[in-house]
């Protein structure tokens, strides 16, 4: 079977020392990386995803988890190792920091659509899925700033879940919004994962892993503790970090 | 399916020598971008003000007039031509210093949405540098009021002064603002220094006072410490391609603010390429 993002040998550290001196210094290569100045988010990450699986990462807050997610964007490039994908990739993350509060709907789905790396002629041609399934409708040539935080959400994973990319990554996006529209962007969520035929996706939500997930990964301090069956790695994450 | 597609790394590093490249095709390729995110910056600046896009004339023109009384409380009467120069300086001078801040900041402004979407990060620094452009070029129309009260036709050189005079100081603030956003992203000290700068070169550039003014007083090195500006050159061909007066200033010092204005575009675009994606680490 293809590979669809393959992550050899991954090592990322984030700097913690903010000093424009030492920063000048490590960035011209001059200073060794100590690892006392330096935060390890990912050690040594080897993963593969197979084309047309739903992988899961699961871990406590600040494992890697989003980490990895973005170096697998192109976000981040790691220090050590390389990661190659497939196809594009999408990342579905904090789904509103694309949009502007001075724009209108509109002219929102034409900015974030094009920060996502879709064309033009794709961005028309989705307006109209875009205002039917956000709910907006007469707001939707208003500025922004006239919008509820639960109309900007819904504009947010409308545009973000528009467009099916070849491996969609998603991060938590899941729990905007009222419930009736919680239940309907997970439903699109979820067919979105069902369309694109590669998706990794992180989350706390165990019981939606266990329904989609075709393999979990259980990232613990930086590395892959376990990887195979969903339940099997849910069980061994509750057998390192401690019981509910 | 997407089984021909190769295996890619997502977002490759460029060499010292392939970001120029890489840079003008990003220009080309995402040209929706850019245009979507120079409308934005022109849309927020003005949306909530009710005299909106009014200000872009209304600035520059309060400015100069503070500026005209101030020359004429230190240096005594002023040239006749004296309001048309100093708007021109004005409006030159400030599309310089808005569009390199903007630059130098590009990076940190722009955190959550780097740290959450991969794109080119070169059209963050590029985008407000052309939003600027735009309102620099629409400030530019209230000239038209001063040159028919002070009964000032352009001469043909307009079409290739204003043009050029514009055109140097924009790339001149894109490179070097691009040059040192890196920086800026891991010590934010580097957008202070340049707020600085800004204001520190509004007087060492011809804003309130002009080319002639200076080679009247000052000649030989004096003169050649003046021209090192590269800014010098910008500001006096807009001036001139305006009051449609003879350009003084020597061939070869255009050629150098030209050489300066391209090579700092070069570099800079050479260095944020090369450095852009490690300094994302420190956003």
């Amino acid at each position: 079977m293809n590979n669809a993002v393959e992550i050899n040998d991954v090592a990322l550290h984030f700097p913690k020392e903010r000093g424009l001196f030492s920063g000048i210094l490590s960035l011209l290569g001059w200073k060794k990386k100590s690892t006392e100045k330096s935060y390890i988010a990912l050690k040594n990450i080897s993963l593969n995803v197979h084309q047309g699986e739903v992988l899961g990462i699961i871990g406590r807050n600040g494992s890697g988890k989003s980490t990895l997610l973005r170096v697998a964007a192109g976000i981040y490039q790691p220090d050590q190792g390389n990661v190659k994908v497939r196809g594009q990739t999408s990342l579905l993350a904090g789904v509103r920091v694309g949009l502007n509060e001075h724009l209108t709907g509109r002219e929102n789905v034409h900015l974030y659509g094009s920060i996502l790396g879709h064309s033009q002629e794709t961005m028309d041609s989705m307006m109209d899925d875009i205002i039917q399934f956000s709910e907006i409708e007469e707001f939707f040539d208003q500025p922004l700033r006239t919008y509820s935080s639960g109309m900007r959400a819904r504009l947010g994973i409308a545009i973000a879940s528009a467009v099916e990319p070849e491996i969609l990554l998603i991060d938590e996006v899941l729990g905007v919004g009222d419930p009736q529209f919680r239940e309907k962007s997970k439903q699109r969520i979820l067919s979105l994962v069902k369309s694109t035929s590669t998706v990794v996706l992180v989350s706390h939500s165990f019981a939606l892993m266990r329904e989609i997930c075709d393999r979990v990964a259980f990232i613990h301090e930086g590395k892959i503790h376990c990887i195979g069956d969903p339940t099997e790695s849910i069980r061994t994450y509750y057998e390192i970090t401690g019981k509910e | 399916m997407s089984d021909d597609l190769p295996l890619v790394e997502p977002n490759p590093s460029v060499s010292i020598f392939g970001g120029p490249r890489r840079f003008f095709e990003t220009m080309y390729n995402d040209a929706y971008l850019i245009r979507n995110l120079a409308r934005r910056d022109i849309k927020s600046r003005y949306s909530r003000a009710i005299i909106g896009f009014g200000w872009t004339f209304l600035e520059p023109l309060l400015l100069s007039i503070v500026y005209y009384a101030l020359f004429t409380i230190l240096a005594g009467r002023p040239d006749q031509l004296y309001p048309l120069h100093v708007i021109t300086g004005v409006i030159v001078w400030g599309h310089f210093g808005k569009s390199l801040q903007a630059s130098v900041g590009s990076l940190t402004k722009g955190k959550n949405l780097i740290k959450q979407v991969y794109f080119p990060r070169e059209i963050l620094a590029v985008s407000p540098v052309i939003a600027q452009f735009c309102i620099s070029c629409t400030s530019l129309l209230a000239v038209i009021p001063i040159m028919i009260y002070l009964d000032v036709k352009p001469e043909w050189q307009i079409i290739w002064m204003i043009p050029l005079g514009l055109f140097l100081s924009t790339i001149l603030a894109i490179g070097v603002g691009m040059l040192v956003a890196p920086l800026n992203a891991i010590s934010q000290d580097v957008q202070h220094l340049f707020k600085f700068i800004v204001r520190a070169g509004f007087f060492i550039s011809p804003v309130m006072w002009t080319y002639e003014m200076a080679s009247d007083r000052a000649s030989g090195e004096w003169l050649d410490l003046v021209l090192l500006n590269p800014m010098v050159v910008p500001i006096t061909l807009v001036r001139k391609g305006l009051d449609g007066s003879e350009l003084t200033i020597p061939g070869n010092q255009i050629g150098y603010s030209i050489t300066f204005a391209i090579s700092a575009l070069i570099i800079g675009i050479s260095i944020f390429k090369y450095y852009e994606a490690r300094v994302v680490k420190y956003l």
